[in-house]
């Protein structure tokens, strides 16, 4: 029955209704085939199942005699959201009265074919690239800086009212120069007060949002005990908006905590750092570049790195770590797999800290248990669209958990960003192709579940997700019909 | 502390088991309400309630399966977090045992089945399957050996279990099959393109392995799956049934709705039990059907046959002699007798119903002078009801007689302990009954006449019968039959001691000792009512609106005292207080008003007037004697009764609504204090001394959404689903319907456009306008993107009328008054608006996380609730919304209410409660704008609306004050309440000690279940349990005795057991 909207609750919040839709995209077979679809009544057999046969099990065998019937197969129409709260709200469906997690069905979507991206929502940067992206936590709110070192602001679900379509688009808001350098990475706090960025010129800075003012800066230039090379990248602590760790090109790592005192110099301030592990991923007695250090959610001590040498992450924890000979509380073991040391370009948590993704530049993403580094990586998320070829190309899973998305995807002259599934066992991944048309780097989620994914062509873009309308119809129009759109693609 | 109780305890049914629990003699039914097993014997045609068991733990399905060596079945129980356990019934104590204890197979790595949890049992007694996680199957072998059974008191009637993989990810459904020689499965499952297929495995237990069966099906529907006796399966899709075994796979068009439940029918013969060839089969409509397969050689044939209309099914139990419980979720769930042709009847009869207000939606508070009602939206689909919740006084009927035309009737006491004649008053006739002291009526003909009567008592010392009709006075001894006959016609009479007064045609008033007539007085006007009361004091009512009080003595007749009413007087009654001079006159007006004028020695006590309407129409009002109270009964639209208690008045609704009139009646061999009538029926009926909580059902097209009320009506959001079967689509409409207070009746509608759902409504500050909130909900849309605000008044001719109208862009979820203004939750934002001559104004708005879920308000704080992401606090400051505070984490709020000064209770949808703290002081501002968590606990169930009130006012001395009002989707009503700071400490060891010296169902902790369970961390609750501290007081003392003194290393309290006792009286009084 269509009516049957707690069906599709049960079933994750419509999900089966899309995989039929997205299914009809198989293969089609000749009509001469046994297996062959008739238009309108099927036909149905069994195969013969007495005594032992050595046929597989779950071919169908083709007879003219119909002993089964079964009526037409009509499309269901996808949960929506309103049915959805009404059927909590009633405690379930009829035929499905009982459904343990009514609540996390509840617009739960986890289909990866379901990304699009409007015209209205890409934005160009002219004459720059843009370097680096961060969505705000609780808003739709975007940073986007660039290799100049300007810093812009978008509201990613702008509604305008003139907007006939009624629906958001992608809107600058505001911008400023943070730095006279290139900005390698963006953050935001817990709370979307303040806004952090590392940049080139061997600094961070940090930004009250409100007023757009640098209240502080990590780091002073050439001066000892700083960061002596760009910095790649600055994150602010999950738990206490004052906790801050940036790495840097010259292999160290600084924790920040901007409860402590500075110094003011020609009314500048300046963050002296609290604890600085220098060659925090040596590799063979030579320095190498910090790639990524963030925060374990749910955790003020923790951080994890990575670098550009080798695939080891190394987890530290500031309650064990010597302030003299600084010693990580776990490192990852060498990777048997490859044969050769490929570097880690970016490294993400997933939500609740237990799992720690890796992007690393074999094109792999790695996936670690944040408790159990030591033991290896559990998981790898393989695509042969996704090409890892710079340390720009940078790795972000969603606020559910559920999906991890990637730059760098490749596909016949097109880019586009990988997006992997992160629930299942075997792994499965679209691309998100259409929206770029040079290599895409980094990407981001918003806390509404929005894509943010920006190119070297200047474009960034912004990826909604949708179980229907827009990313399905799209796969099935013309080129001309799509044209600037971005959609997923399997 | 916050404590929490049950105002009413949830209702649904999702689950009910058919065994022989009890003995192996007789049938019993287990039901499963959310945590609460009930176990019903079979008996007479009913279904009697002779245990339940609260189980700390939400039951997610319940099975019965015969240990080889037990006499009577076991039963085992599935809970919510992925455990298991047994019970029986230990015969030596007659009470509920713990088996096996509570087993855990959770996983936490695997995914959970999408069709939800499946418990079975295999037909032949040798293994339970329990499926909960994709592709995993947990069996667990029945034990088997007699020997060891025998051997051990703890006896296990199961064995350890093990897990078996399965190939088939996403299950529908799974059935156990009746295959003699192996347990064995079958699986319906759907593959990654969403076809449908069946495969069959077999388990070997001694192995621990399964194994694939070669019986396969491909590409049919998704259904429901029912074994069937040989060997084969039954599968219920959704249009077609098909039959599908080794030999034969066939398929027939039979159903129209895909069906929910089914049972096998049972033979009256107790010894074969199950009859496998007949089902009894419910669908989503609420269609029973009786299900035959009749079984040749080579093909099968399948019929359906339909029975009638119930509930909506979640559970179906045949029971002997055609009998058939259905447990029903979205209404009550009632036992029937179906329809046999034997019999020759071909309705379904409804023999017993059980009252179930799940899903509750919405409710309101309702309070008038008969005390507060409860009116809450329920039931779903087709079965949507209003259910009108009051504290009122029960009657229960003892015996009808079916009698249609009585005006009104009398009873009287004639030389026997008991009420021995009765005399039925017609419009043109009197029929009088003696009723013999074992109950048999015979008729009296001396008594009965062919004029109606208007009162009856005895007189001369209880030795005659004095009747008063609209013609006569008459005597009676017993043998012989004086009388008087009036000139003109009687209007009305009274007596008292020996003294007689009537009133007759054109306001003479005559006076009589016997049917001697010794006074007369000419009034005015006609008498409309007259009371004779002690000392020879006539109150007489007449139509001038006067109240005129005469007094008799030997002298003569003279008028003493007079009172000038503003209504005509309608009925009159004296009640004197016990041991006093004093006494109140209840005087019912013309227009639905009783007037109470408290007398001293004759005199009206000065200012001592009360009024008090209790409907629109003539009361009638009658004395009501009983041991304790001196009470009143009024029959007007609602019947009520009145009475003091302890210098109060209270008026108390009566349970049965129909009355016509009513009569007290004294009987106690057939255990009766009262007689009434309605159109159809007279009833000998008991009334109860206390109050109770009554469900009155008031039914509603469709099924109701929200509810608002104003003094005189009750708004009502509906919707109803149009199903077509055809092209299956659904269609929804939407209604606004009101409702008239007095007589429960829809008086007017409104019906909205296509596709627009209605969200939400309130009423505005003048009373009488509504608003009422939409939101578009296109085929083609994920979330809403538009939706109205409209603005409705009741004209004076009773017609809704639609005032103004504005478009929103989004579904107004939630709608609150703020001082003047209305604040609306559309979509993911807040908006202020004004109505003002006639338009809405916005006046501002501020973006929300993710969609605005509830919203409630206080003097200068409105907090939202979202649908993932917790609540935001805002100010509406100088025009503008501005975010104060914010949490964080994530919670799928469900409603959300101001419980003090910022303390914030929110309900989440996995049944959890949090409240949240906001601390406006704190010198940091991350932490003034960050909501912190102050509280949080678990409560079950999934809360669909709070509101912030109480149902009854608290004592002075009570030990919790009441906060909150819950209404959950299984039909229950929870009061949160506040312990306070000095009564905490005790509380909280009370708990404690309960909790260690009581055993508990299965060994599952008290303490886990209360425990918050988030995501990834469960936490210890903050909460009182009041219904586990409340269930001791039906115990024996030395158990008491081991509470109070700290049994089981539990602390020793510092009070007596009477003080316990006196404790948990006074928290029952919270409910009643």
């Amino acid at each position: 029955m269509n009516m049957d909207i707690g069906k599709a609750l049960s079933d994750v919040g419509g999900l089966r209704d899309i995989t039929s839709r997205a299914n009809n995209s198989l293969p089609p077979t000749p009509d001469s085939s046994p297996a062959a679809p008739s238009k309108k009544h099927k036909l149905y057999d069994f195969l013969e199942s007495r005594g032992k046969i050595e046929t597989p099990r779950k071919r169908i065998v083709f007879e003219k005699k119909p002993l089964l019937h079964k009526p037409v197969h009509i499309q269901k129409k996808p949960a929506q959201l309103c049915k959805e709260l009404l059927i909590r709200q009633l405690g379930g469906s009829r035929s499905h009265p009982f459904s343990t997690k009514t609540s996390r069905h509840v617009g739960g979507r986890l289909n990866l074919e379901t990304y699009y991206s409007r015209p209205s929502e890409c934005l160009m940067m002219l004459n720059q690239l843009p370097f680096c992206l961060g969505f705000a936590n609780n808003e739709s709110l975007l940073a986007v800086c660039t290799e100049t070192g300007a810093l812009e602001l978008f509201d990613s679900r702008f509604y305008d009212r003139q907007n006939e379509e009624n629906q958001p688009s992608a809107r600058r808001i505001h911008g400023w120069l943070a730095h006279n350098n290139a900005i390698f990475s963006v953050n935001f706090s817990k709370d979307d007060s303040l806004l952090a960025t590392s940049s080139g010129d061997q600094t961070s800075k940090v930004f009250d949002l409100s007023t757009q003012q640098c209240i502080t800066r990590l780091g002073r230039r050439g001066v000892d005990g700083y960061h002596s090379h760009s910095v790649k990248q600055v994150n602010f602590c999950n738990d206490s908006p004052y906790n801050l760790v940036s790495c840097s090109r010259d292999g160290s790592i600084i924790f920040w905590d901007m409860r402590t005192h500075g110094i003011t110099i020609d009314g500048e301030h300046f963050q002296k750092p609290v604890l600085r592990i220098r060659k925090a991923h040596e590799n063979s007695g030579r320095d190498c570049s910090i790639t990524s250090a963030t925060w374990l959610p749910q955790s003020t001590s923790q951080v994890i790195s990575s670098c550009s040498a080798n695939s080891a992450l190394k987890l530290w924890d500031l309650r064990t770590v010597h302030t003299v000979r600084p010693l990580p509380a776990a490192t990852t073991p060498e990777l048997t797999t490859s044969k050769r040391d490929f570097g880690v370009t970016n490294v993400c948590t997933s939500p609740d800290g237990e799992r720690i993704y890796a992007a690393s530049r074999d094109s792999i993403i790695y996936e670690y248990s944040s408790r159990h580094l030591n033991s290896g990586f559990c998981k790898t998320y393989k695509d042969p669209r996704l090409r890892i070829s710079s340390f720009y190309v940078k790795l972000a899973c969603s606020p559910d958990g559920a999906t991890l998305a990637c730059g760098g995807g490749v596909q016949d002259k097109t880019s586009g960003v990988v997006v992997f599934d992160t629930t299942r066992n075997c792994s499965s991944s679209a691309m998100l192709t259409g929206g770029h048309t040079k290599d895409v780097t980094a990407v981001d989620w918003s806390s509404e579940g929005q894509l943010a994914s920006i190119s070297d062509d200047g474009s960034v873009r912004v990826w909604n997700s949708s179980l229907h309308g827009s990313a399905a119809n799209l796969r099935e129009k013309n080129f001309s019909e799509i044209f600037y759109w971005g959609f997923s693609e399997k | 502390m916050t404590y929490v109780t049950y105002l009413h305890k949830p209702s649904s049914i999702r689950n009910a088991v058919f065994c022989k629990f009890v003995n192996a003699s007789s049938w019993n039914v287990i039901v499963a309400k959310v945590n609460c097993l009930e176990v019903y014997s079979y008996e007479n045609n009913r279904l009697c309630l002779i245990t339940s068991a609260n189980i700390f733990a939400k039951i997610v399905n319940v099975k019965a399966f015969k240990p080889v060596s037990s006499p009577t079945d076991h039963i085992i129980v599935a809970t919510d977090s992925f455990r298991y356990f047994t019970l029986f019934w230990d015969a030596n104590d007659n009470t509920v045992s713990n088996g096996i204890k509570i087993q855990d197979c959770s996983e936490r790595s695997l995914r959970e089945s999408q069709s939800g949890p499946l418990l079975l049992v295999d037909p032949f007694q040798r293994v339970i399957c329990l499926h909960v996680y994709q592709g995993l199957l947990t069996i667990i072998p029945i034990f088997k050996s007699k020997k060891r059974f025998m051997t051990s008191h703890n006896n296990p009637s199961l064995h350890d279990n093990f897990s078996v993989r399965i190939q088939e990810l996403n299950v529908v459904d799974i059935a156990m099959l009746y295959n003699s020689s192996r347990p064995s499965l079958a699986v319906l499952y759907k593959d990654s393109k969403s076809i449908v297929h069946l495969s069959t495995y077999k388990i070997n237990v001694r192995e621990q392995e399964i194994d694939e069966d070669d019986v396969v099906c491909h590409d049919i529907e998704e259904g429901k799956l029912i074994p069937s006796e040989n060997g084969g399966v039954f599968v219920f899709g959704e249009m077609y049934v098909y039959y599908i075994s080794k030999d034969i796979q066939v398929s027939k068009l039979l159903l129209t709705y895909p069906i929910t439940a089914f049972s096998p029918s049972i033979s009256n013969d107790p010894e074969t039990g199950l009859d496998s060839s007949i089902y009894i089969v419910a669908d989503e409509s609420g269609m029973l059907y009786k299900f035959k397969a009749l079984f040749t050689d080579e093909t099968v044939s399948m019929e359906l046959e339909k029975l009638g209309e119930s509930s909506i099914a979640s559970c179906l139990i045949a029971l002997p002699d055609n009998h058939l419980f259905v447990g029903s979720h979205f209404n009550n769930s009632v036992l029937l007798q179906l329809p046999s042709i034997t019999k020759n009847n071909h309705k379904l009869e409804i023999l017993q119903n059980f009252v179930n207000i799940a899903p509750i939606s919405d409710f309101i508070i309702d309070d008038d002078q008969t005390g507060s009602s409860i009116i809450t939206c329920s039931g779903a689909y087709k079965d949507g009801t209003l259910r009108i919740i009051r504290n009122s006084i029960n009657i229960e009927n003892v015996a009808l007689i079916e009698m249609e035309g009585i005006k009104d009737f009398f009873s009287v006491s004639f030389r026997a302990n008991y009420d021995n004649y009765i005399f039925l008053s017609l419009i043109c006739e009197t029929r009088a009954i003696i009723v013999s002291p074992e109950g048999v009526f015979s008729a009296n003909h001396d008594l009965s006449c062919e004029e109606s009567t208007i009162f009856v008592s005895t007189i001369y010392g209880n030795s005659q019968i004095l009747q008063i009709t609209t013609k006569e006075i008459r005597l009676f001894d017993g043998k012989k039959l004086h009388s008087w006959i009036s000139p003109m016609s009687i209007t009305c009479g009274s007596s008292f001691a020996d003294n007689v007064c009537v009133a007759v045609a054109g306001g003479l008033i005559l006076f009589f000792e016997g049917i001697t007539e010794v006074g007369r007085y000419q009034c005015d006007t006609e008498v409309s009512s007259l009371c004779f009361t002690e000392e020879n004091v006539v109150y007489v009512g007449l139509w001038s609106a006067d109240i005129i009080m005469l007094t008799y003595c030997q002298d003569g007749i003279s008028l003493t005292h007079s009172l000038k009413l503003t209504d005509i007087p309608r009925s009159i009654v004296y009640s004197q207080k016990y041991g006093d001079d004093g006494g109140t006159l209840y005087v019912s007006t013309n227009n639905g008003y009783v007037l109470m004028f408290n007398f001293q020695n004759g005199q009206v006590i000065e200012h001592s007037l009360r009024r008090n309407q209790l409907g629109v129409a003539p009361i009638i009002l009658k004395h009501f004697d009983s041991k304790e109270k001196n009470a009143i009964f009024a029959l007007g639209e609602k019947p009520q009764l009145m009475y003091y208690e302890s210098d109060k008045l209270v008026i108390t609704p009566l349970s049965c609504t129909e009355m016509l009139n009513i009569s007290s009646y004294v009987n106690p061999s057939l255990g009766v204090n009262m007689l009434y009538c309605t159109n159809s029926y007279i009833s000998l009926a008991k009334m109860s001394e206390i109050r109770s909580l009554n469900v009155q059902t008031v039914s509603v097209k469709g099924f109701p959404r929200r509810i608002c009320s104003n003094s005189l009506f009750y708004f009502v959001l509906c919707m109803q689903l149009e199903e077509s079967i055809g092209t299956q689509e659904q269609r929804l409409l939407s209604f606004l319907r009101v409702y008239e207070k007095n007589t429960l009746s829809e008086i007017a509608h409104h019906k909205f456009n296509e596709y627009e759902m209605v969200e939400s409504i309130i009423l505005m500050n003048d009373d009488k306008r509504v608003v009422v909130g939409t939101g578009f909900n296109f085929p083609d849309q994920d979330a809403p993107d538009s939706g109205r605000l409209m603005v409705f008044e009741m004209t004076s001719d009773n017609n809704i009328e639609m005032q103004a109208e504005h478009k929103v862009q989004g579904s107004v979820n939630t709608l609150v008054l703020y001082k003047h203004l209305i604040v609306a939750g559309i979509n993911a934002s807040v908006c202020i608006f004004e109505y003002e001559h006639g338009t809405m104004h916005v006046r501002n708005s501020i973006r929300t996380p993710t969609y605005t879920i509830d919203i409630s308000v206080n003097q200068d704080e409105i907090i939202a609730a979202d649908l993932m992401k917790s609540i935001t606090v805002l100010q509406f400051i100088d025009d503008q919304l501005i975010e104060v505070a914010r949490d964080y984490h994530p919670l799928w709020a469900t409603s959300v209410e101001i419980l003090s000064e910022r303390k914030y209770f929110v309900t989440e949808a996995d049944g959890n409660a949090v409240i949240l703290l906001r601390d406006n002081v704190s010198p940091q501002l991350s932490d003034r704008k960050k909501l912190r968590w102050y509280k949080k606990f678990y409560l079950g169930e999934l809360i669909n609306k709070t509101r912030h009130c109480t149902f009854i006012e608290p004592q002075d001395k009570s030990l919790v004050t009441p906060q909150l009002l819950c209404a959950t989707v299984d039909g229950s009503l929870m009061i949160v309440g506040d312990a306070g700071m000095s009564n905490t400490p005790l509380l909280l060891q009370l708990q404690d000690n309960i909790r260690k010296v009581i055993p508990s169902f299965g060994g599952l902790s008290h303490k886990e279940w209360k425990e918050y369970r988030g995501e990834n961390e469960t936490s210890p609750s903050d909460l009182i349990d009041g219904s586990l501290i409340e269930s001791i007081l039906g115990l024996r003392e030395p158990i008491l005795n081991e509470i109070v003194n700290g049994g089981h290393e539990g602390t020793k309290l510092d009070i007596s057991v009477q003080d316990l006792k006196s404790i948990i009286e006074n928290l029952e009084k919270l409910h009643p």
